[in-house]
């Protein structure tokens, strides 16, 4: 019986232990939340993250049947988010502390877009192990800083097209006016 | 007036005679135990015994059940807040996302002829 319990414990450690890596170290940024004008702190798992998804899910409507799948996947949501009324409130540390889990081994670099006039910086790295999944959004700005880590599988182009659905308010794209040009041809999916 | 008279001859005390006590117990003696209608003290006692586990028992009832819907109401707030979390959560990661694609569109057409 111990052996069974044994074999059985042995053969989940591994989906646990890829669940655990795929969860970021994130710091409180306590130091942070005191001088932000706007902060978000929102750590999600375990069986309300389900539940709440499942409610989700289900005001999505019928309609939307591959966005109730893609939050059955959820496992945690983590966001750490701060507003800072003037420029250059957090430190480089406080970035390269994410930056530096997601350099690791196990993590996929898929995106890194830097404009260094503006002082933007995104970073978008997934699991490389795709079964379990998991999903971290690192973008700096100037006056903004905001962390998402995700776990569990997700898919990143059903996460994009969320705004305007589950009661996601549709506000468009986050960039200055002047960067706003046509469009002459449409980039691949992200994450495809 | 005959009736009067034999009621007074009727009613007029006299000797019993010898043995009279003795005949009084002795018929006492054979008489069944006296038929007693209406609540006696240990049936009255019986009531209050049930009062006090019935009050008890109802005031627990009733405990339990405001505790459980407390519970309910706070379990529904919580997964009410929960839902609010993640809409907020996904609502960032959709922003960031689509910013993301939005700067990739604009250097696509930027770089195309």
């Amino acid at each position: 019986m111990n052996r069974i319990l044994f074999s059985i414990c042995l053969l989940l450690l591994p989906a646990l232990s890829s669940a655990q890596a795929a969860r970021l170290k994130l710091p409180s940024f306590d130091h942070l939340t005191k001088i932000a004008t706007e902060s978000v702190d929102i750590s999600l798992d375990g069986a309300l993250l389900q539940t709440a998804a499942r409610f989700a899910g289900a005001s999505a409507g019928p309609s939307e049947p591959a966005l109730g799948e893609a939050l059955k996947g959820l496992q945690g949501v983590y966001i750490r988010s701060f507003k800072f009324d003037h420029p250059n409130a957090y430190s480089q540390g406080d970035v390269d502390s994410i930056r530096q889990q997601i350099s690791g081994s196990g993590w996929k670099k898929l995106i890194s877009v830097h404009e260094g006039a503006k002082g933007e910086h995104v970073d978008i790295a997934m699991r490389s192990d795709t079964r379990d999944g998991g999903l971290v959004i690192l973008a700096s700005q100037p006056q903004e800083l905001t962390i998402v880590n995700i776990v569990g599988a997700v898919d990143l182009e059903t996460l994009r097209q969320l705004q305007g659905k589950l009661g996601v308010p549709r506000v468009g794209p986050v960039v200055e006016p002047a960067a706003q040009a046509p469009a002459a041809t449409s980039p691949p999916p992200l994450g495809k | 007036m005959d009736l009067e008279r034999q009621l007074r001859e009727a009613l007029r005390a006299g000797d019993p005679g010898p043995g009279f006590t003795a005949r009084v117990e002795a018929r006492l003696a054979q008489r069944p135990a006296m038929q007693v209608t209406g609540p006696t003290p240990a049936s009255r006692t019986g009531l209050r015994a049930w009062t006090l586990p019935a009050s008890i028992a109802a005031t627990l009832l009733f405990a339990t059940v405001t505790v459980l819907h407390v519970e309910q109401r706070r379990e529904q707030q919580r997964v009410a807040a929960a839902q609010s979390q993640l809409i907020l959560a996904l609502d960032i990661t959709s922003r960031r996302l689509e910013a993301v694609h939005h700067s990739l569109e604009t250097r696509l057409s930027e770089e195309s002829p």
